[in-house]
């Protein structure tokens, strides 16, 4: 375990290979990394380089074939599924370029998912904040394909933020949408991360998206390097 | 967070997510199955607990008692006082020929049945006050003094209610008209115009003497087989026992091979649905794969995922089941009023058992088809969320297979209670599996090659078609199998259908004529001829009884032989004869040829054969009233007993003691506007007796009509539950289908060419489906006509064109429906929903 305390998120030698045809591709090479609480990272790279591969891994959402993940202290790689699952639920928000909103779920109730899973009280409360917060006001009952791209993001992220998980991970929150609203929602996401205080995990191949972080890791042939801004 | 709050949670959410994909169609299929399997099920299921359960306790009435002992001489009393010591209800009848006077010096020979305070013991009595009236119910007959006569005799005597008939020598007040008796059926053969009086004015009628033919039964209700058990030591030569198959006979048979039929189809009907449900839930559990992921990476955990979904399933099947029972309650009162005409007339409430059925039906087929796509998406990696081609949580194909075939199995031993029928089925169902492995891949293959060399549309559909090979094969069998198992019964019901009309074609007798005198035949021929009847040749029959075989005594064999049922010592009616009739079949021997008339020789009837184990060459030795024949078997022949036309146990090849004493016996039939010439013929020919048989046969023909009815009815349904499989068998590959063409159209190809493209595949899929169907059908219907219906076999040779093209425009046209929106919305739309 690392020493300073402060470190959320920590990853050791850590390593992922998938079989193939010539034996086996080797996507993560033994990265080490770590980001302190409430700092904002963006991991950029071009397409197959490995990073939402990493991106993966420091969620817990997939296991690496060696190596370790610690997450707030905890070492999820040696944890079973339900341990992780639990783990995911306490401490970790998710922002996708894809959205992934249920489709038979309203606005409204997409945003109470995660916090019913928790069974937090007053589910309903917090989940219509988060909404107006995110300017969908009124928007409520509509169903994702009755909102445009941008708006479907939006309650993405007021999904994420009204868990009040200490980490947020993104990938390629912007990949879908167009310029303007892009950079709408990257605004509400960088506002939205400064306000609570939360650390931001960002996966994209847009260099200005990138910029607005605090660190940017570079990732090429499935090595991670710290990009000295 | 307390655990019952989480587990209120997840609960919560399971309803809500259930709700909205039920909303959003994606349930359809497999609620429609698992309705149909315990609809069916429930149904049928409480269809024949009910005529079971009703004619167990109702077909007495046939007899109107459990069981009647008959016989030319008076009961004893000590088996009546027996009967009642060891519980039983008992009743007797007397029935005799008497004359009837009525109005105006008119006259006629009557059936008087003259019967006992506590008869009927089973069934009621249809009366009325008018001839030919409206009828009511009673379960009480004539109190002494009275006599109910049927509407016949009211006309032929012109007499009204109230009026005074004579029975004999006494004099009676008729109270009722007779419209129906419940042991009418008993044989169905009312000699004369029927009257019934109470048993205590029989002395007055003095019609019963020494020598006058009269007929005497005790009839019995209660538990008659452990008297049976007692009686029978006591029997002597002049009573006989009947019970209730006894009397039924051909009903039971045609109601047997219907009732076969329905089981059959019924497990058919929830073995296709049964697949449907494993396709739809496969499909069902494909579409969540995501949704799963997206619920991990949100926090919930693999064991919450797996009792949100069991939670999902087991409100379905809660759902459906009742559901389901409830439609069944409907369906078995459809059934009910298709039959209504030959169902008991009160019907027994149904037992538990085919609820209970119905929903262990629907339970076995969740868990068996519907569970296991759906309990491993707790598998599901939540990395899925970031690239969609993660595989989802995959059951072993295996498992799967085992655990449905077992399933199939057990469902099919349950319902048809027989090992043949499940072993025909599996068998065939193996068949088609191993052909389709090897023809499908074959022909898949020299369809990509040929489809190389044609134009576009074709190109594109044939290689589609190869490029999804194993998923077709899959999908070639499963359709197969539904094709196959609706070939089978349609033709099954077809040739049902054809062996029913064939034992009772139009113009089948309904009149038997007998004690016809030599001097009479000729008049009566040409009556026959003048008035366009269609007869049965004449019999000529004399009554004799089996003494000897071998110089065994028939006695001493029967009590070495023991054979169960028949009285072999009764008198027989026999004749001579050097025609073999068309519904009698030499199957040892060779029927008599010219020089077999020069002697006399016998032709036996073969379950008569059996019993008393009498072979060829045999000397049979007969008593015809005292003077005794020799004869030795000649041959061995079937009858068809249930054809309605004079048959016989022994036929000589010549006339026996030079024809001496013999009277004719012939059938004929007459139609309802036919009827009055009987009057006539019975005042020419006083001494014929006629026995009407129309009302049995319009019973017997009745009875098919409406089980052809419930037959096809039921094939309606099993065609159902076949076309959701064919539905939920298009759906399951629908995504990859809508994927490619949505990729097509984006790439500019028309509308036309797209459906052109998917036309082919479906169609070419339906093709082939069809012919390994019909291979698969022929070869389950020769077992099952063969071993199980006792019919005969006969390839269908049409059916292999048939089959396929049926199977092509089937499937063809389910396959293009299905996929419509491919050209109707625009590709974008369904890329994104996929």
């Amino acid at each position: 375990m690392n020493a300073d305390s402060n470190t959320i998120i920590e990853t050791r030698k850590l390593k992922q290979e998938v079989p193939n045809r010539e034996g086996s591709l080797v996507i993560l090479k033994g990265i080490d990394m770590s980001v302190q609480a409430g700092q904002s990272v963006a991991i950029v790279g071009v397409s197959g380089s490995g990073k939402s591969t990493l991106l993966g891994m420091l969620a817990g959402l997939d296991t690496p074939s060696a190596g370790a993940v610690f997450i707030a202290g905890q070492d999820i790689t040696q944890m079973d599924e339900e341990a992780r699952a639990l783990l995911r639920g306490e401490k970790v928000g998710f922002v996708f370029q894809n959205f992934q909103l249920l489709p038979s779920l309203t606005a409204l109730e997409n945003v109470m998912l995660p916090l019913e899973v928790r069974d937090e009280p007053k589910a309903q409360q917090t989940a219509q904040q988060w909404l107006e917060r995110v300017g969908l006001q009124g928007r409520e009952h509509h169903y994702p394909q009755q909102l445009s791209g941008g708006e479907q993001q939006r309650v993405a992220v007021a999904r994420a933020f009204a868990s009040n998980a200490p980490i947020l991970f993104a990938d390629e929150p912007t990949g879908n949408l167009d310029t303007e609203t892009g950079r709408k929602i990257a605004d509400l996401l960088f506002e939205l991360n400064s306000a609570q205080g939360t650390t931001l995990v960002l996966v994209t191949h847009d260099e200005k998206l990138a910029a607005r972080c605090e660190r940017q890791l570079r990732m090429t042939a499935g090595e991670l390097v710290e990009v000295s801004l | 967070m307390s655990r019952t709050s989480s587990w209120q949670s997840v609960q919560k959410l399971s309803v809500k997510l259930l709700w909205r994909d039920w909303r959003g169609g994606e349930l359809n299929v497999l609620v429609a199955a698992l309705l149909v399997a315990v609809t069916t099920v429930t149904g049928i299921g409480l269809f024949s607990d009910r005529i079971q359960n009703s004619i167990l306790d109702e077909a007495g009435s046939l007899l109107a008692a459990d069981a009647q002992i008959t016989g030319s001489r008076e009961v004893p009393v000590q088996w009546r006082e027996q009967a009642e010591s060891m519980g039983l209800r008992t009743a007797h009848i007397t029935s005799f020929q008497a004359m009837s006077f009525g109005q105006e010096g008119r006259l006629q020979l009557a059936s008087v049945k003259a019967v006992s305070d506590a008869y009927p013991l089973k069934g009621e009595l249809e009366v009325s006050d008018v001839p030919f009236g409206v009828s009511e119910k009673t379960t009480k007959g004539p109190q002494v003094g009275e006599a109910w006569l049927n509407s016949r005799l009211m006309a032929s005597l012109d007499l009204s209610v109230g009026d005074t008939v004579g029975v004999g020598d006494a004099d009676l007040v008729v109270t009722r008209v007779l419209i129906n008796e419940p042991d009418n059926a008993d044989g169905g053969f009312s000699f004369s115009p029927r009257v019934i009086i109470n048993e205590a004015d029989v002395p007055e009628t003095g019609a019963v003497q020494v020598g006058s033919r009269v007929r005497y039964s005790l009839l019995l209700a209660g538990d008659v087989d452990s008297y049976y058990d007692k009686w029978k030591p006591q029997q002597g030569d002049h009573h006989r026992w009947r019970n209730v198959t006894d009397a039924n006979e051909r009903v039971t048979e045609t109601l047997d091979r219907a009732d076969s039929f329905l089981l059959l189809a019924g497990s058919l009907g929830v073995v296709l649905a049964g697949v449907a449900l494993a396709l739809a839930s496969k499909r069902y559990a494909q579409r969540q794969l995501s949704h799963v992921a997206l619920l991990k990476t949100l926090g919930l955990t693999p064991q919450r995922i797996t009792q949100l979904y069991a939670g999902n399933l087991a409100i379905i099947g809660f759902v459906v089941v009742f559901l389901g029972i409830a439609s069944g309650w409907l369906l078995h009162w459809v059934f009910l009023e298709l039959f209504s005409g030959l169902l008991p007339r009160a019907l027994v409430g149904p037992t538990m058992r085919p609820f209970i059925i119905g929903a262990l039906t629907g339970f076995v087929c969740l868990l068996a088809f519907a569970l296991p796509p759906v309990w491993v998406l707790k598998d599901t990696p939540p990395s899925r969320v970031l690239r969609s081609d993660v595989a989802g949580g995959t059951v072993s194909q295996w498992k799967t297979t085992s655990l449905g075939a077992l399933a199939v199995i057990g469902i099919v031993y349950f319902y048809s209670g027989s090992w043949l029928i499940t072993a025909i089925l599996i068998l065939s169902g193996l068949v088609a599996i191993a052909g389709v492995t090897l023809l499908a891949r074959l022909l898949i293959l020299a369809a990509r090659r040929l489809g190389s060399r044609l134009g576009t549309t074709w190109r594109l559909g044939l290689a589609s078609l190869h490029r999804h090979g194993s998923q077709n094969g899959f999908q070639i069998m499963i359709f197969a199998m539904a094709l196959m198992l609706l070939f089978i019964l349609t033709l099954l019901r077809t040739s049902l259908l054809t062996e029913w009309q064939r034992q009772l074609p139009e113009g089948t007798p309904n009149h038997f004529a007998f004690n016809i005198f030599e001097q009479d035949r000729a008049g009566l021929e040409s009556l026959f001829v003048q008035e366009d009847i269609q007869s049965t040749p004449f019999y000529p029959m004399m009554r004799g009884r089996l003494v000897e075989v071998n110089d065994e005594e028939i006695g001493e064999r029967l009590e070495r032989l023991r054979p169960d049922g028949d009285d072999f010592r009764r008198e027989l009616n026999n004749t001579w004869s050097d025609v073999l009739s068309e519904d009698n079949e030499v199957v040892e021997g060779e029927w008599f040829d010219a020089q077999d008339t020069e002697q006399l020789l016998i032709s036996i009837e073969q379950d008569f054969a059996s019993a008393l184990d009498i072979q060829i060459g045999d000397v049979l030795t007969f008593s015809f009233g005292g003077q005794m024949v020799n004869a030795p078997v000649d041959n061995i022949r079937t009858v068809q007993w249930d054809s309605l036309a004079p048959n016989f146990y022994i036929i000589f090849s010549r006339p026996v003691l030079g024809g001496q004493g013999a009277a004719y016996l012939t059938s004929f039939y007459l139609s309802q506007e036919q009827k009055p010439l009987l009057v006539n013929l019975l005042s020419e020919y006083s001494t014929i007796t006629v026995i009407e048989v129309d009302a049995i046969l319009e019973q017997v023909q009745s009875i098919v009509s409406q089980v052809t009815k419930a037959i096809e009815f039921i094939l309606s349904l099993v065609l159902m539950s076949g076309l959701i499989v064919l539905v939920a068998s298009v759906q399951a590959t629908l995504d990859s289908r809508l994927q490619e063409s949505a990729i097509l159209r984006t790439l500019g190809a028309k509308a036309a060419v797209v459906r052109g493209a998917l036309a082919i595949e479906f169609v070419a899929l339906g093709a082939l489906a069809g012919l390994l169907a019909t291979a698969g059908a022929e070869i389950a219907l020769f077992f099952l006509q063969t071993q199980l219906l006792n019919m005969d076999f006969q390839p269908n040779i049409y059916l292999f064109i048939l089959g396929p093209v049926i199977g092509a425009a089937i499937i063809g046209i389910v396959g293009l429906m299905s996929t419509r929106k491919v050209t109707k919305v625009p590709p974008l739309i369904v890329l994104r929903q996929i």
